[in-house]
């Protein structure tokens, strides 16, 4: 660049900071409306969907009012459509690009939900890292506006139940993500956790009740995209531990002297293997949960855990209680023809050649048939701060 | 024409391993993962092979002619009319290859900022290829040896940083229609990138010393190719193979997926800035061979006179070169490894063949 006059360098020195200014479609921060949460629901009108969106009001937030968080509805054909038109009620520009939940109502999820996740994957704002819920029994906009909890903002209360979920145990949570890909897999079909009024309100009430909270109870079943039921507590939890999604949670066994006694153990460690075999020319599964628990409450007077069978003992009432836990939610996912376990996926990446013939007729046929075995190991490797149990004078 | 200018062999190892990124750190994956599924990262190393072929090929060439560029002994060893339709092959491959990749560029700002006119994007960045150029060869060099570093170590912490995110069984099962799949994205991967890199062809002669090309030029493929593999890797183990066939740019898609130690999320920016980085070099070092060769097939005493007629009119063409990205992808899979054979293969064999049947002399004859 020597051969420039020192006019033209002073000209381009000047030009330069003129290119470093910023984009071309920029929006400042203040002029965006950072959508939290979204819902989608089925609209009244046929083949089309009611998108709400729940968007932080940051100058109430900190002052904690009643509109620290704005709820905007509109209805079209596609989330993209119903998006912009928003931008009639709304007064800034609509962020996706922070949004942690889609709550998709109970009527739409029925339809499946493959398709309104295009959007998500295809436009640049959305990501993968949100989490979809389902409104069992009401709409997504009656779930965001209620829930109420620690902080202004109802979606964060909802983003926390989940994120927390993991130590109740019982809702195994699966980010879009996971969930995409698994849609991807041969077979399988996929699972949400699902919100609940408590108490439950009429089928579609007009206003919310602000001492309703939502909370969160179990999975959604999907078949393949489309929602076909619910796995209550246990049966929820029972998935978990064949999935490998247990990380912290409590289980209650009988005493051993008197079954009406109760002791609770912290589980703190699980972690499951599912096996694909074929038995008689059917797909056969064996999933095998290893536990570690300590016990942590004892409502009985008389275990002694310095006594091994004693624990042997303990180990084996864990041992059938989470079986039966597993047992149950496999009962369940048969009844509802959803391998929500991912059998499929592992028989097909076992056995290429069976899994071609028997692949068409999965859902309705063989995976209900198939054969699942289910080995649980338990170990009990803590008992807290007590040894023996209260001296009895009587 | 004069070719005073020098670089290093630590610098040619890196403009070479830079040669083979770029725009394969962004889109690779997908044509991998539309053909080999899961196990895209076996043909991505199975590919590596075939790149240091490709390497040794060029190697051996460029040491033929030391310190001339194709261009300058192509019709010596072809004589005049095969030499220039050989050449024609040649120079029109890269033209083409720098029109797609500025048009890389330019769609990827239109899809993250579609209200931006993709005419100003192609502005900006032919501005900066200008620029890059017209400081020659050894600028292109040493600002190389400035990035460079940049990229591998941002790809490094990218993948290290998404360990615990990854699902392993992603990459299972592994070749599970035996070893079919995975060749079939063979002629694609071994065109793009490993065969683009014989634009080197006009780089290699500018290297200090001639002793040491092999190892600059095979070390430099093997970097390229083990970033090629972790990017692969990464991507895979995040989305999944069914994914990563479906998505335009797998990387960039995979960064603003995961969350990292469940506060770090949305990296895309950083892949963005690795690949953006990459190509906007590697741009460079191909439109700077470009220049230089239809400069010395014309005659003129300096390639300058050619860097701004050239670059904009690469500028303009890159917004025409296809209409759509499905049309460009679609085209990358089917056509593109059969045609590109011509230039990155037969025409540096034929010369190479000819050269050593017909005992064309090393060096030029002095003029008379």
């Amino acid at each position: 660049m020597k051969h420039l006059p020192l006019m033209m360098k002073l000209i381009g020195l000047v030009a330069l900071p003129l290119v470093t200014t910023g984009c071309w479609s920029s929006v400042e921060i203040n002029q965006r409306a950072v959508i939290i949460a979204a819902a989608l629901d089925k609209a009244e009108t046929d083949g089309k969907i009611a998108l709400s969106i729940q968007v932080a009001n940051p100058n109430e937030v900190e002052k904690g009012g009643d509109h620290s968080v704005l709820l905007y509805s509109k209805i079209g054909y596609t989330i993209f459509e119903a998006g912009r038109y928003l931008q009639e009620q709304v007064s800034r520009k609509p962020f996706w690009g922070q949004t942690q939940l889609i709550i998709v109502g109970e009527e739409r999820a029925r339809d499946g939900i493959c398709e309104l996740l295009d959007f998500n994957d295809r436009d640049f704002e959305p990501n993968r890292r949100a989490f979809l819920l389902v409104a069992r029994g009401t709409t997504g906009r009656q779930a965001l506006q209620a829930g109420y909890g620690f902080g202004a903002i109802p979606a964060t209360t909802l983003l926390g139940l989940v994120q927390r979920a993991r130590d109740s145990g019982r809702v195994p949570i699966t980010n879009l993500n996971e969930m995409l890909n698994a849609l991807d897999a041969p077979g399988r079909s996929v699972t949400a956790p699902y919100l609940e009024f408590d108490p439950p309100s009429p089928a579609r009430p007009e206003m919310v009740d602000q001492n309703q909270r939502v909370l969160l109870k179990g999975v959604a079943v999907f078949q393949h995209d489309k929602l076909v039921g619910y796995l209550l507590e246990t049966e929820s939890r029972g998935l978990s531990w064949a999935i490998n999604k247990v990380r912290n949670t409590v289980v209650v066994v009988p005493g051993i002297d008197n079954p009406t006694d109760k002791i609770a153990l912290r589980v703190v460690k699980a972690q499951a293997k599912i096996e694909p075999s074929i038995k008689e020319s059917h797909p056969s599964f064996t999933i095998k949960v290893t536990v570690q628990a300590h016990v942590t409450e004892v409502m009985a007077h008389t275990l002694d855990v310095t006594k091994m069978q004693v624990l042997d003992t303990l180990n084996s009432y864990l041992a059938t209680a989470i079986r039966n836990e597993i047992s149950s939610a496999v009962t369940r996912a048969k009844a509802l023809h959803a391998d929500i376990f991912g059998f499929g996926t592992l028989f097909q990446s076992a056995y290429q050649t069976e899994w071609k013939k028997i692949a068409k007729n999965w859902d309705n046929v063989e995976f209900p048939k198939a054969d699942v075995q289910i080995e649980v190991k338990s170990q009990i490797v803590h008992s807290g701060f007590l040894l023996k149990p209260r001296m009895q004078y009587h | 024409m004069l070719m005073k200018e020098r670089i290093s062999r630590q610098q040619m190892m890196w403009l070479y391993a830079n040669g083979l990124l770029g725009a394969s750190l962004l889109i690779l994956p997908q044509v991998l993962a539309a053909s080999a599924k899961q196990d895209g990262w076996i043909t991505s190393l199975i590919c590596a092979i075939g790149g240091l072929l490709l390497v040794l090929l060029y190697i051996t060439l460029a040491l033929r002619f030391p310190g001339q560029t194709i261009v300058e002994y192509i019709t010596r060893v072809l004589g005049r009319p095969i030499g220039l339709l050989a050449l024609a092959f040649y120079l029109g491959y890269i033209a083409w290859l720098v029109m797609v990749m500025q048009r890389e560029i330019v769609d990827f700002f239109s899809i993250n900022y579609p209200e931006t006119p993709i005419e100003f994007t192609a502005f900006c960045f032919a501005l900066i290829t200008m620029y890059i150029i017209l400081g020659g060869l050894e600028a292109i060099a040493r600002v190389n040896d400035l990035l460079f570093p940049i990229i591998v170590t941002g790809v490094l912490v990218l993948t290290l940083l998404a360990i615990p995110e990854y699902m392993y069984s992603y990459l299972k099962p592994l070749l599970p229609e035996s070893i079919m799949p995975i060749l079939g994205a063979i002629p694609t991967h071994i065109s793009f990138p490993y065969g683009n890199a014989v634009v080197f062809l006009m780089i290699f002669p500018f290297i200090r010393n001639n002793k040491d090309l092999p190892y600059a030029a095979v070390s430099g493929s093997m970097m390229g190719s083990a970033v090629i593999t972790m990017i692969v890797l990464f991507s895979t183990l995040t989305l999944g193979a069914a994914t990563v066939a479906r998505v335009v740019y797998p990387p960039h898609f995979a960064a603003r997926t995961i969350t990292i130690l469940s506060f770090l999320a949305g990296l895309d920016g950083l892949v963005d800035v690795i690949w953006i980085t990459s190509n906007v070099l590697r741009i460079a070092v191909f439109q700077y061979a470009l220049v230089l060769a239809v400069s010395q097939l014309l005659g003129l005493s300096s390639y300058r006179y050619l860097v701004i007629p050239l670059v904009a009119l690469m500028s303009v063409g890159s917004l025409n070169v296809y209409r759509s990205m499905g049309e460009q992808i679609e085209f990358n899979l089917t056509w593109t490894p059969l045609l590109s054979i011509v230039p990155y293969l037969l025409v540096p064999l034929l010369v190479l063949v000819v050269a050593m049947v017909r005992k064309v002399p090393r060096e030029r004859k002095p003029p008379e």
